[in-house]
């Protein structure tokens, strides 16, 4: 009994002297900083770690498991996405309604013009820096890069969704004779495409003032677009041609998605 | 952290996702002890690369026993080990004692870099302490570790780390000590 109290006492005394010895020389211990390797050599020991994670018994569940994974993390970024994109979106459709109903423009233009102007905007929010910030920090310690970045695209993608659908929807009540299939069509082809394109640029360039760019083209493309002898030609195109043009569009999408997801987005940039 | 042990279910799944999140959550701490165990950058890096793959390749036979950082941790404290025992160490070990030495050599150091060679001693004086001690120390103050979890991670007693940490500490602080007292009658001016 009396060892086990001398021993105890002893314990107690190396742990103040321990805390004693911490406190003495700790300012100069901080100053033994560590000089990390850079991002290109962490990513050289993820490609070297990719042969040995252990192989998928079920591909499908892992496509499964991933488009979870992708569809919880976009609910999330729903409340990350910056004030200014939902009001810049919120004047789109102002802009987009009050043209229509005020100026008398062309509908159908007017929905083919603003089409992607949300999903270009967005595209400033994907590019946005993924360690801005405690949230996308703890985030990026439960998804990788790739996750974070396609469900960003997603919450685009999907706002996109909803606002031409308001739009149609509110342009075909006050229009009776606007022809509904016409509108998705008029909007769903620039959409696929500049979402198809969006998804290649973000996986190769990640600068801000590219978008500023992209827009301006946008605008200058749209602006021809919607002249009236254009719109002629653009509405006698056949409709096959549009479904054609978004189909391929799409599989484009889809298929760039997959393949950042599986590549990473840096990989591309170095190789 | 319960996310750990989730994002390790999904690598067992095949996620390389997964594998790459749990990689750059404890890429900086690993590389971080590896660095401050062996001294050298280049070094560093290869060992924080070969022991990262290590846990992958035994990814299985981690069944949330403990904590996984634990677990990572013995993995890279038994590699150190390893490589400390191995012909490679000691090539470059010769190596880093001919930098040292002619970084040395500058005897009149402007007062700018001051702290850099303060950061030099603390390096020399943490490579002079022996192996266990060197752990110890390491993974107590700057990897903020509870003794009783270096006592796992390093696979020992609780009284062994709490000796290794005394001894350790106490060389470090008489070394260090010395070193500065050096340091400031080489910065005090002659009258």
């Amino acid at each position: 009994m009396k060892k086990r109290k001398l021993h105890h006492t002893f314990d107690k005394n190396v742990d103040h002297q321990i805390e004693d010895l911490e406190q003495e020389i700790g300012s100069l211990l901080d100053e033994y900083d560590v000089e990390y390797p850079g991002e290109e050599q962490i990513i050289m020991t993820i490609d070297a770690m990719k042969p040995y994670v252990p192989v998928r018994k079920n591909k499908w569940r892992t496509v499964l498991r991933g488009m979870t994974a992708i569809t919880k993390q976009a609910y999330q970024e729903i409340f990350y996405m910056s004030s200014l994109f939902w009001i810049a979106n919120g004047l789109l459709i102002a802009a987009a309604l009050s043209g229509v109903l005020l100026m008398k423009a062309d509908p159908y233009a007017m929905v083919m013009m603003f089409a992607p102007i949300t999903t270009i905007m967005g595209l400033i929010e994907v590019l946005k820096s993924r360690n801005a910030g405690m949230a996308e920090l703890e985030m990026s310690y439960k998804y990788n890069f790739q996750e974070i970045m396609l469900s960003k695209m997603l919450v685009v993608g999907g706002f996109n969704l909803v606002i031409n659908l308001l739009i149609t929807l509110s342009l075909g009540m006050f229009y009776q004779e606007i022809l509904i299939a016409k509108m998705l069509l008029f909007w769903i082809t620039p959409f696929t495409f500049i979402a198809a394109l969006s998804l290649l640029f973000v996986s190769r360039y990640r600068q801000i003032y590219a978008i500023t760019a992209g827009m301006v083209i946008w605008l200058t493309v749209s602006g021809y677009l919607s002249q009236p002898q254009i719109i002629e030609k653009l509405e006698s195109l056949p409709a096959e041609l549009y479904v054609t043009a978004s189909a391929v569009a799409l599989i484009l999408s889809l298929f760039k998605a997959v393949h950042i997801y599986k590549r990473g987005v840096l990989y591309e940039v170095n190789h | 952290m319960p996310e750990d042990e989730q994002l390790v279910k999904e690598i067992l799944a095949g996620s390389q996702a997964a594998m790459e999140v749990l990689t750059r959550k404890y890429y900086k701490q690993i590389f971080a002890y590896v660095y401050r165990k062996v001294g050298n950058k280049e070094t560093a890096y290869d060992l924080t690369q070969e022991i990262f793959i290590k846990v992958i390749q035994r990814i299985q036979s981690y069944s949330n026993k403990g904590k996984f950082s634990s677990w990572l941790y013995t993995i890279a404290v038994n590699h150190c080990r390893d490589y400390w025992r191995s012909s490679d160490f000691k090539q470059t070990s010769k190596l880093a004692e001919l930098n040292e030495a002619l970084v040395c050599d500058k005897s009149h150091v402007p007062y700018i870099f001051e702290r850099k060679e303060i950061r030099e001693q603390v390096k020399t004086a943490v490579s002079t302490l022996p192996e266990h001690q060197r752990e110890a120390v390491l993974l107590k103050y700057f990897h903020h570790m509870k003794i009783k979890e270096i006592a796992d991670v390093t696979e020992t007693n609780v009284s062994t780390v709490k000796s290794r940490l005394h001894q350790g500490l106490g060389k470090l602080a008489k070394l260090l000590k010395r070193g500065v007292e050096d340091e400031e009658e080489k910065t005090t001016p002659y009258f």
